[in-house]
Order: structure tokens, then C-alpha cells, then sequence
């Protein structure tokens, strides 16, 4: 190795060089090398094949959970779920609660209302 | 003597060992020096071996090397078993008279041994220092906690400028790297050294792939984490090979050009640059392998994160509280995705109903009081009295969840 290197920018496809030009490999090993840089590249594509997959089900499965909350909103119900959703390169998780907020309150002051009765039947005298 | 020996077998396998001859890989990890010296024992040539008798006579005299000359073939053949004094006399007589080709050999072992033990070391340093347990060093980020389990700290938020210089100072350690200690047999000064830039090399090319696979992450990410942060979002993204996160969010961050570098390989006529050529070339194929997978995951996470942006447009319009959170692996970093969608009329009911319940809660204190009072149960009141704290500690939570109210009231009402 030299002393006075040369610095150049990373360039991937001077890995492809290093092994076409190193005199120092056989064929065999050039062959091997081969292999395995084009096994990766098959296995890089498969993965690719089922991380799409896996993220087109996502987004799927994402849009029939939020048809399936709009319809229930319409309907005035009010629920609570924690849902997760595994994409291809990561996973979303996602809780809602929600429905008919005008049902809480009037509940709230009917409640008011009877403690107000209670303390008007006790100290009434 | 005797004693010496005895507690020598203590840490020995037991049971009779038997010689035979088998294939030695010297640039392997399962290298056994004791085999190799058996073995160059075994098939030395006739010279090697009288010089070898006349230095066993000296040491040991010669019943003794009667004895195993006697047994010498019978030991080759495997056919008798090669008693632990009879080896370590061996073993300790044959590091002298090696062969030239043993030579060479042991030292094809030291030189692929200190490639391999410099980029491991430095590898298991850097890890430990980002993400380990070894909290020794100054520079240590990880800690342990109160219950003696390690974690590593939060990643150290950074910005480009801040980024830079996390490259060249990874870039100073690769080159601060030093020549590796050798075993079995000291390796020239020159051997050493290219031992020495082969690593730095390999080192250097995986750097250079991580800092590629950050900068195109950031690039990807960013116009998704802006857009996100428009709407509300907290996102970041964490680089956990250099244990550090970038807010980008806060859309700081312009990404910045690589600034790693490779050496140019320089050809080198050395003992032992067959196996470097080799070394590096499935080294190099390697990296390239992995930065393909790598790079796989980014185009999908850019597809992902676009779908997400669509759903969350979607959640803005159900009449819900939604609470995300979501992580996407780039190639070379996680972006890590946190968003509360509040809807106005929600936000306000949410206040609305904290504040009833507080009146409620009093009403119903009162109430209760008010009757034992009328009643004049003062023996149940004086068992009830104590709750008052009871009271107060419920008031205060939800005194706190009025102030969240309020909160996202302002935010998204």
C-alpha cells in the first residue's frame, strides 16, 4: 500500500473493478464472486416484490379500517380502537376514539341534574 | 514437575488424544496453533528431524528421546495416543524448526488475523460506543440504569454542520488505527502495515456506504418530514450506526454531500497480497450486497411513507382523535413518525366534559357530605373523612386533564 494515497469519493461500481481488475484472483474465485453479487441482487429483488406487497396490503387495510370508522361516525357510535398496520419498511400504528361527542355532555347534565334534585330533597325543610 | 502437570490436566478435555493429520485453514477463525506444530512435527524431513533429536537429547536426554523415536510412528499413524507430557514437549520444541513454508504459512495466519481483528475491533468499539456496554471510555454515550441493565443513551441530535464532522471524526479513527499484535509470529513492518491499510480500506469503504445510505435517506425523507410537519407531526430520524437523530421536522437540514472517502488501491507485491486481493474483493462484494438490500428498503419506504401522507389527509377528515405513530427503515436510518389528530368540535367536547366532570365529582363530594351531615351520621363521616385526600388527588388528575383540553383546544379548535 502506498503512503501517498489518493482520496476518491465512494463510487459503488468500483467494487465491480477491484474484482475485474485484481490479477490476483482465479477465475473460480471471479466466478464465485459473480455468484454471490447476483444471488444478492436476485434476493434484493424478492424482497423488494414482498416489501411492496406487504405495504400495498397495508395501505389496504388502512383504507377499509377508515371506511369502516367514517361509516360508525355517521352512525353516531362512539368506539375506541388501537390497530397496527405492518408496511414494508416500517409499521404504523394507529388509535382512535371517537363517534357522537354531542351524546357525553347532555349525559353529563342530566347527572348535574340529579345530584342538584338530591341535595334539594335533603335540605328541603 | 509433577505438580506443574496436574494442574495443567485440570484444564484439559479429557480422555486419550490421538494424532491425525487434518486440513488447516490459516486464514480461518478455527485456526489450532497446537495442530499446525503437530502436524509440522509429524511431516518434517529427515534433516529437520535429527536437528530436532539432537535438541530434544540436550533438553530432555536420551532415554527420553529413545522413548520417542520408539513411538514416533505409532504417533503419526494414530495408532497409539500422544500422552500430554510427550505433546507439550513437542509443542514447545517445534516453534524453532519450522519449516519455510510453515513460516510463511503462520504468517498468512497473523496477516488475515490482524486485517480481521483490526475492522472487528473497531467495529465492536464503534458499536459500543453508540449503542453498547462498555461505558469505560470518556466519549461514552450509553449509560447504565438505576436496576443495573444497559441502555444506550437517547441519539444526540444533529444538524448538517454537526453531521460533517461526526464523518470526518469516524473518518480520524479509521485512519488513528494501528497495527495489530501479533500471536504466533511477528509479522515484518511492512506486512504489518498493509495489513494495517487493508483494514483501514474495508473500513473506510463501509463508512463511505453508511454515510451514502444516510445523506440518500435524508434526501428521500425530507420533503415527506416537511409536509408532515406541516400538519402537525413530530418526525425524526435516527442514524443508529452512528447513534445520532436529525430533527428534520424542523426542515433544517438541506442534506449535505457525502464527504467520506475511499483510498485508490494501490497494487502491492507483498508475501501475502494474493489473499488481500481476495480478502477485499469478497469484502467489497459483501458491502455491495448489503447496500443493495439496503437500498430495496429505502424505495420502499418512500412509497410508504407517500401512502401514509394520504391516510393521514383522510384521518383529518373523520370526525375522531387519532393518535400515529410509525417507523419507517431508510437504508440507512429509521424515520420515526408521531402525529395526534384532534378534530375541533372534539377538542372542545373534550373540554367541555373535563369541566363536568370536575363539577360533577364536587357535586357528588357535596351531596355525600351534605346528606351524613343532615342525617347527623357523624361516626360513618368520621370513617369517610379520610377520602378527602383521596378527593384532592382526583381533582389534581383532572385539573391536569382540563389543561390538556385546553391545550389542544388552542392547538386544534
Amino acid at each position: 500500500m502506498d503512503e501517498n494515497k489518493q482520496l476518491a469519493k465512494f463510487d459503488g461500481s468500483r467494487i465491480l473493478d477491484v474484482i475485474n481488475q485484481s490479477p490476483n484472483l482465479t477465475a473460480e474465485d471471479k466466478r464465485d464472486l459473480e455468484k454471490q453479487m447476483m444471488s444478492g441482487n436476485v434476493e434484493v429483488q424478492k424482497k423488494a416484490l414482498e416489501m411492496l406487497a406487504k405495504s400495498m396490503q397495508a395501505g389496504n387495510d388502512l383504507d377499509s379500517t377508515l371506511r369502516i370508522i367514517e361509516a360508525l361516525d355517521k352512525k353516531g357510535i362512539y368506539i375506541s380502537e388501537k390497530m397496527t398496520f405492518e408496511f414494508g419498511s416500517g409499521r404504523v400504528e394507529v388509535q382512535t376514539k371517537g363517534g357522537d361527542t354531542k351524546l357525553i355532555i347532555p349525559v353529563l347534565v342530566i347527572l348535574g341534574i340529579i345530584i342538584i334534585a338530591v341535595l334539594l330533597i335533603v335540605f328541603w325543610d | 514437575m509433577r505438580y506443574r502437570y496436574r494442574t495443567r490436566r485440570q484444564y484439559r478435555p479429557r480422555g486419550k488424544f490421538f494424532f491425525s493429520d487434518r486440513d488447516i485453514d490459516f486464514t480461518g477463525d478455527s485456526f489450532s496453533y497446537e495442530q499446525f506444530l503437530l502436524q509440522e512435527f509429524f511431516s518434517t524431513d529427515v534433516d529437520t528431524l535429527s536437528r530436532i533429536r539432537d535438541a530434544y537429547t540436550v533438553r530432555h536426554g536420551k532415554q527420553a528421546f529413545d522413548y520417542l523415536s520408539r513411538k514416533y510412528h505409532e504417533w503419526r499413524e494414530g495408532d497409539f495416543h500422544l500422552t500430554e507430557l510427550m505433546r507439550d514437549r513437542i509443542l514447545a520444541l517445534m516453534p524453532d524448526f519450522l519449516s519455510p513454508k510453515a513460516i510463511h504459512d503462520l504468517g498468512l495466519y497473523e496477516f488475515s488475523q490482524a486485517i480481521k481483528g483490526i475492522i472487528q475491533k473497531h467495529e465492536r468499539n464503534r458499536l459500543k460506543l453508540y449503542n453498547g456496554q462498555d461505558g469505560s471510555a470518556s466519549g461514552d454515550r450509553a449509560h447504565f440504569t438505576k436496576n443495573r441493565t444497559w441502555r444506550p443513551s437517547a441519539p444526540m441530535m444533529l444538524t448538517v454542520e454537526d453531521w460533517r464532522d461526526h464523518i470526518a471524526n469516524e473518518m480520524r479513527a479509521i485512519e488513528s488505527l494501528t497495527t495489530w499484535p501479533h500471536r504466533y509470529r511477528e509479522l515484518e513492518a511492512e506486512e504489518a502495515d498493509e495489513a494495517l491499510e487493508i483494514a483501514r480500506y474495508i473500513l473506510h469503504l463501509k463508512l463511505a456506504q453508511c454515510e451514502q445510505h444516510v445523506l440518500r435517506d435524508l434526501s428521500t425523507m425530507l420533503p415527506y418530514g416537511e409536509r408532515l410537519h406541516n400538519i402537525g407531526a413530530k418526525v425524526r430520524y435516527e442514524a443508529p450506526e452512528f447513534g445520532v437523530a436529525f430533527d428534520i421536522a424542523k426542515g433544517a437540514h438541506s442534506v449535505a454531500m457525502p464527504i467520506s472517502s475511499v483510498p485508490e488501491l494501490v497494487e502491492s507485491n507483498g508475501e501475502y497480497q494474493v489473499y488481500a486481493d481476495r480478502y477485499m474483493a469478497y469484502e467489497a462484494t459483501n458491502v455491495q450486497v448489503v447496500a443493495g438490500h439496503a437500498e430495496c428498503g429505502a424505495a420502499v419506504s418512500d412509497m410508504d411513507l407517500h401512502l401514509l401522507l394520504e391516510r393521514i389527509a383522510q384521518l383529518h377528515t373523520t370526525n375522531r382523535v387519532a393518535k400515529l405513530d410509525s417507523s419507517f427503515r431508510g437504508s440507512g436510518g429509521i424515520l420515526i413518525v408521531s402525529l395526534e389528530v384532534i378534530p375541533p368540535n372534539f377538542a372542545r367536547a373534550q373540554f367541555v366534559r373535563s369541566g363536568f366532570k370536575v363539577l360533577l365529582a364536587c357535586g357528588a363530594f357535596i351531596v355525600g357530605v351534605a346528606v351524613l351531615v343532615r342525617f347527623a351520621l357523624w361516626p360513618i363521616l368520621v370513617i369517610v373523612l379520610p377520602a378527602l385526600f383521596l378527593f384532592v388527588g382526583y381533582l389534581q388528575g383532572e385539573f391536569g386533564e382540563i389543561r390538556n383540553a385546553a391545550r389542544n383546544l388552542r392547538k386544534h379548535g
